[in-house]
């Protein structure tokens, strides 16, 4: 069983040092912002670290890394959202909830590579507006390079639930930039 | 092109935007600042289950002292005070024979005030 000890001789360096990259860009997909991104990395590792001994080696280590980091992800995105819905009502408290849409990042510069950061702000925005689910599998899938097993396996799902969630999720992004940019071109 | 096929080009292009973020690289001090905040974690939690074992073992064992003082306390209180009671009439009786107060015997001072 792939399982470190709980006696910090060292292994838990070597796991840390391992996964440490992978999990702060997991995160960071989800919160997109780096300084948060480095906290959560953090409670994700003092997390494995204090929960080891309760991991039953069912999926492997990695996986098990990474599906607390994933949540660890959402559960930040949901508590910043519920802020931001709080600040929203005291604001303009009597006004009904605006449909949300894309939002132009940027005047649109003629140097390719801002255009490039354009297009990557654009297409954050449209995931950020997908399902929970749908989002979880696309972030893993296409920024994480996770196979749809690794996939599966962090989601706790099956193969198959998580091939339906990417193609969903691929077709839903389709249809917001297809929407955003009959919009803005 | 027309506006659709621009349109068509764009999302292409922005869904390739998946290929092409940049990978963050992790704090050089990452290990070093998480094994401080372990280490923290653990000296409080070591000063909380001092004060656990104070909460769960001390607790109980000083209101069990204070109460198995009290039983000892009334106990001696109260056989002391039956001893004392003993004690008084055996008391009343020593003096009593020793100032010979007998019913038929008079009192000198008592005659006196008369």
């Amino acid at each position: 069983m792939e399982k470190i000890r709980y006696d910090k001789s060292g292994s838990f360096e070597g796991l840390v040092k391992l996964h440490q990259d992978q999990v702060l860009n997991t995160c960071f997909r989800f919160v997109n912002n780096r300084d948060d991104a480095e906290d959560l990395a953090q409670d994700v590792f003092m997390e494995v670290y204090n929960s080891i001994d309760s991991f039953r080696g069912e999926a492997k280590l990695s996986s098990w890394i990474y599906r607390i980091a994933v949540n660890k992800s959402l559960d930040f995105v949901r508590k910043k959202k519920r802020k931001k819905r709080f600040a929203f009502v005291l604001s303009l408290s009597g006004f009904g909830d605006k449909e949300k849409e894309l939002q132009l990042p940027a005047p649109a510069n003629p140097h390719t590579d801002l255009e490039q950061k354009e297009r990557i702000h654009i297409l954050n925005q449209a995931i950020d507006l997908l399902p929970e689910n749908q989002k979880v599998a696309i972030t893993l899938s296409k920024y994480e390079g996770f196979s749809n097993k690794e996939i599966a396996e962090i989601m706790g799902t099956s193969f198959s639930a998580v091939d339906s969630l990417i193609h969903r999720a691929k077709n839903k992004l389709q249809k917001k930039l297809h929407h955003f940019y009959e919009k803005h071109l | 092109m027309t506006r659709k096929e621009k349109i068509e080009q764009e999302v292409q292009k922005t869904f390739e935007s998946f290929d092409q973020v940049e990978r963050l690289k992790s704090n050089p001090f990452f290990y070093a600042r998480l094994k401080t905040r372990i280490d923290d974690l653990y000296s409080k939690k070591k000063k909380i289950r001092g004060w656990e074992f104070a909460r769960r073992v001390l607790k109980p064992a000083l209101l069990l002292l204070i109460i198995a003082l009290n039983i000892f306390s009334a106990t001696l209180f109260f056989k002391y005070r039956t001893q004392d009671y003993t004690n008084r009439e055996q008391l009343l009786d020593f003096w009593g024979q020793e100032l010979i107060l007998n019913s038929n015997q008079c009192n000198p001072n008592f005659l006196m005030n008369e």
